[in-house]
């Protein structure tokens, strides 16, 4: 594609994204108590709008082929950089809203392109990151933005399985009850400007209901079947919405999200950990060779990240419930090892795999 | 390099899509002089090599391969995604050129566009897909 950039040019937008999760893992680290020294109140604007945006972002500039849709990448990338040297978190504010509002035009013209339940299902996961931008600006903390940050990833993966569910397709009646529970969900956020806990507690419902609607309707309900990476992708999912089922309930339990408690710790890394880097793990065998041209051949191997990483999370949740501070940062760590394995399985599938002979 | 009718017989076989048709088991190259034509099921079986990683069938029976058109050395084919949001768009492409090409020596230009109109509906994946995938409450 003419407008498109090549790929050895996403090579530094990757390097970006990935330079803010190693910082943002070890930020994570050091507020759990290990001796690392990492800007530990960055740790959640690096994951989500540094490393999530980021290459979210890019998987979207590389699907509409447009100069232009880099940008995005660009700015959020540069974001986290702005983050991990401490150069000025103004600026990583400011990088994070141009990334998000790039994001959000360049999945409206897919909207445009294509108007369906599922573009628009994305491109409110895109806004819900823009208002979070713009909300952080306005001086509001992490906490008080983590359900338009959990929105806008949340949205994101189920606008893309709705997608896929037109393999077999939903019922007409699933498919209103699939609307029913968006609305749900952006009332809710909306609402958390003006009743901040039964909104959240609003939300965590709706994430339920959502987990549910995906476990049934999913067509890794039937892949889960097949062989291969077909089967791993499905495995990836489908433990993804058990976790977000319980980070749901887990928020409905405390009724919100109050920063510092057990279970604000135990939702949020139910949602970001078990659901979304469950997805992340699930896809990057089809997402790197989308963005870099490489082959990423599977290998059973790919359930070894994954299984460190729900195990850990299992540890986690449980030394947050128990109040069991060094068995949550063991938990902790476990899920920084499941992100190591994950980064070091797939370079050395990519290595086995050469680069691609296609042209 | 295998010859392209043992290949295309051979993913039939794997795909356990039965014997070829009458039409198919028929067709063979036209040689023009200069460049051959290969039939348009050769192209197609060639296509069958290259799978969707998520649902694991191939391209074909997912009914995103909307025209094949041969013509002396070349071919065309004109072959969609499910959406334009996917990113895996343009390395589908590539994947199903190179299939052509392993496959179908004989065709020295190879022309595979990626096109949105119309747009892939699920009405275009085949029988043995759409049962594969769980269609009709199976």
């Amino acid at each position: 594609m003419p407008h498109d950039i090549s790929p050895p040019w996403r090579v530094p937008l990757l390097v970006l994204a990935f330079a803010s999760l190693a910082v943002g893992t070890a930020a994570g680290l050091s507020r759990l108590g290990w001796p690392i020294t990492a800007p530990a109140a960055s740790h959640g604007p690096l994951m989500i709008a540094a490393f999530f945006g980021t290459v979210i972002a890019l998987e979207r500039a590389v699907a509409i082929g447009a100069r232009w849709a880099y940008l995005g990448p660009l700015a959020s990338g540069l974001g986290g950089i702005a983050l991990a040297t401490g150069i000025g978190g103004g600026y990583a504010l400011s990088l994070a809203a141009v990334g998000s509002l790039v994001l959000f035009a360049a999945t409206l013209s897919i909207f445009a392109r294509q108007r369906a339940l599922f573009t628009f299902t994305l491109t409110l996961g895109a806004l819900a990151w823009f208002v979070a931008s713009l909300l952080r600006i306005d001086g509001r903390e992490a906490w008080q933005v983590a359900p338009w940050w959990i929105g806008f990833l949340v949205l994101t993966i189920a606008g893309e399985r709705l997608e896929l569910s037109r393999f077999l397709p939903p019922s007409p009646l699933a498919q209103r009850v699939f609307a029913a529970i968006l609305a749900w969900i952006v009332v809710s956020l909306i609402a958390t400007a003006f009743a901040p806990e039964p909104a959240t507690t609003s939300f965590g419902a709706a994430l339920v209901v959502l987990a549910l609607w995906l476990l049934r309707q999913d067509i890794a309900r039937r892949t889960v079947h097949e062989r291969g990476l077909t089967r791993f992708i499905a495995v990836a999912l489908l433990a993804g919405y058990f976790w977000l089922a319980l980070g749901g309930a887990a928020i409905v339990a405390a009724g919100g999200l109050a920063p510092g408690s057990p279970s604000y710790d135990a939702a949020l890394h139910m949602i970001l950990v078990g659901f979304v880097f469950s997805m992340v793990f699930g896809h990057a065998p089809i997402i790197f060779p989308a963005v870099l041209r490489v082959q990423v051949p599977y290998s059973p191997l790919f359930y070894l990240p994954l299984a460190t990483l729900h195990a850990s999370l299992v540890v986690r949740i449980v030394g947050d419930y128990l109040g069991d501070f060094a068995m949550r940062s063991a938990g902790g760590m476990g899920n920084a090892v499941a992100l190591a394995l994950f980064v070091l399985v797939t370079v050395s599938a990519v290595v086995r795999g050469g680069r691609t002979r296609i042209s | 390099m295998a010859k392209p009718r043992s290949f295309g017989d051979r993913l039939r076989s794997l795909f356990g899509g039965g014997e070829p048709s009458a039409a198919e088991s028929d067709a063979k190259p036209v040689d023009t002089g200069d460049d051959v034509i290969v039939p348009e099921s050769w192209v197609r079986d060639a296509l069958r090599k290259v799978l969707d990683p998520e649902v694991g069938i191939d391209i074909v029976e997912l009914g995103l391969v909307y025209a094949i058109e041969t013509s002396p050395g070349r071919v065309r084919v004109d072959m969609t995604m499910t959406t334009p949001s996917c990113p895996s768009g343009p390395q589908l492409r590539d994947e199903a050129a190179y299939a052509i090409k392993v496959a179908l020596p004989e065709a020295r230009e190879i022309d595979v566009r990626l096109v949105w109109d119309p747009p892939w509906t699920p009405d275009k994946m085949s029988a043995a897909a759409k049962k594969r995938l769980g269609w009709g409450g199976s």
